[in-house]
């Protein structure tokens, strides 16, 4: 059962920030800076508290709009991710939505990279400019 | 849309290069220095910071993610160094460049066999995307190492990539030829 006040901590890991929050049967996460050498151990453990506080929920989405750079030691913490999600069984697995930022190029190659792979969990939506 | 507009230089060569030590902080720097160094040398045009033309962005990924890898395998007291060069394409000098990136450190045999072993996997690989997400698909239940570095260069950066052992030196090359623009520099 989901639990609508159910809070994700904040991470700060060198220019990286991580956060998120659960809105009804959304979790919406945002991750902002730069993800590179050293930010792995910490963005594990954030996207484990996702994790955690996810389940039962509609949809994750995840804001990449000012996530300037990530290493491929950070993609593979999502890719990691990904699989928890793709395991759980399918009445309890939800779907995953980034919005990516076309002026940062890195951004459409490696979602294409992770969409060819699990594109029954991934969805990519290219962020709009309006913040909240 | 980029703010400025440098000189463009367009079929000159040009080259840089430099030595780092065990300074993650090195490889934000080179990473934004490399995409503003290949869009002013060749697109004579300079992005607003922290962005780049297509090409530009995956040049600073390729050499973050080689510069990486020679800081994580060459040790704690190891010095590795990093070049890149923009020369016209010695088959259309005309149409077109050669971008070569090149990581140098100290790695043990050991580190040398596996780097160049996967180096060779990815070139022989008949589609280098299957393959590419086939390691996610295998790295993503394995605590240690990513193992995804070079074949994100070869895939998402679209370089050839190729290694040379040299004693207790290994050194890690990726290039591309990229066709000049309609309308670039001429």
């Amino acid at each position: 059962m989901s639990d609508s006040t159910a809070s994700i901590r904040t991470v700060t890991a060198g220019s990286l920030t991580a956060e998120g929050a659960a809105r009804g049967d959304v979790i919406e996460v945002r991750l902002r800076g730069s993800a590179e050498l050293g930010s792995k151990d910490l963005l594990d453990e954030f996207l484990a508290s996702v994790f955690a506080a996810s389940h039962d929920r509609r949809e994750v989405v995840v804001d990449l709009s000012e996530l300037e750079y990530m290493n491929s030691s950070a993609l593979k913490s999502l890719v990691t991710w990904i699989v928890r999600v793709r395991d759980l069984p399918e009445s309890r697995r939800h779907k995953i939505r980034f919005l990516s930022n076309p002026e940062l190029h890195w951004q459409q190659r490696s979602l294409h990279s992770l969409v060819s792979m699990w594109s029954d969990v991934i969805e990519v939506e290219e962020w709009s400019g309006a913040s909240s | 849309m980029p703010d400025s507009v440098l000189v463009p230089v367009g079929r000159v060569p040009a080259y840089f290069s430099t030595a780092f030590g065990r300074r993650p902080k090195v490889l934000e720097l080179v990473r934004e220095f490399v995409s503003d160094f290949h869009d002013g040398v060749v697109l004579g045009t300079r992005y607003p910071r922290r962005r780049s033309s297509p090409r530009g962005s995956e040049l600073s990924m390729a050499a973050y993610e080689l510069m990486e890898n020679a800081m994580v395998y060459g040790g704690p007291d190891g010095e590795s160094s990093f070049s890149i060069a923009i020369d016209p394409d010695p088959e259309d000098p005309a149409n077109g460049y050669l971008v070569r990136i090149k990581t140098r450190n100290r790695a043990d045999p050991y580190q040398q066999q596996t780097v160049c072993q996967r180096l060779h996997a990815l070139s022989e690989a008949e589609d280098p995307l299957a393959y590419y997400v086939g390691l996610m698909a295998a790295t993503a239940r394995r605590p240690e190492g990513s193992g995804l570095g070079l074949a994100r260069v070869r895939v998402e950066a679209g370089m050839d990539l190729s290694c040379v052992v040299d004693g207790d030196q290994l050194e890690v090359v990726a290039q591309m030829r990229i066709p000049h623009e309609p309308g670039g520099p001429g």
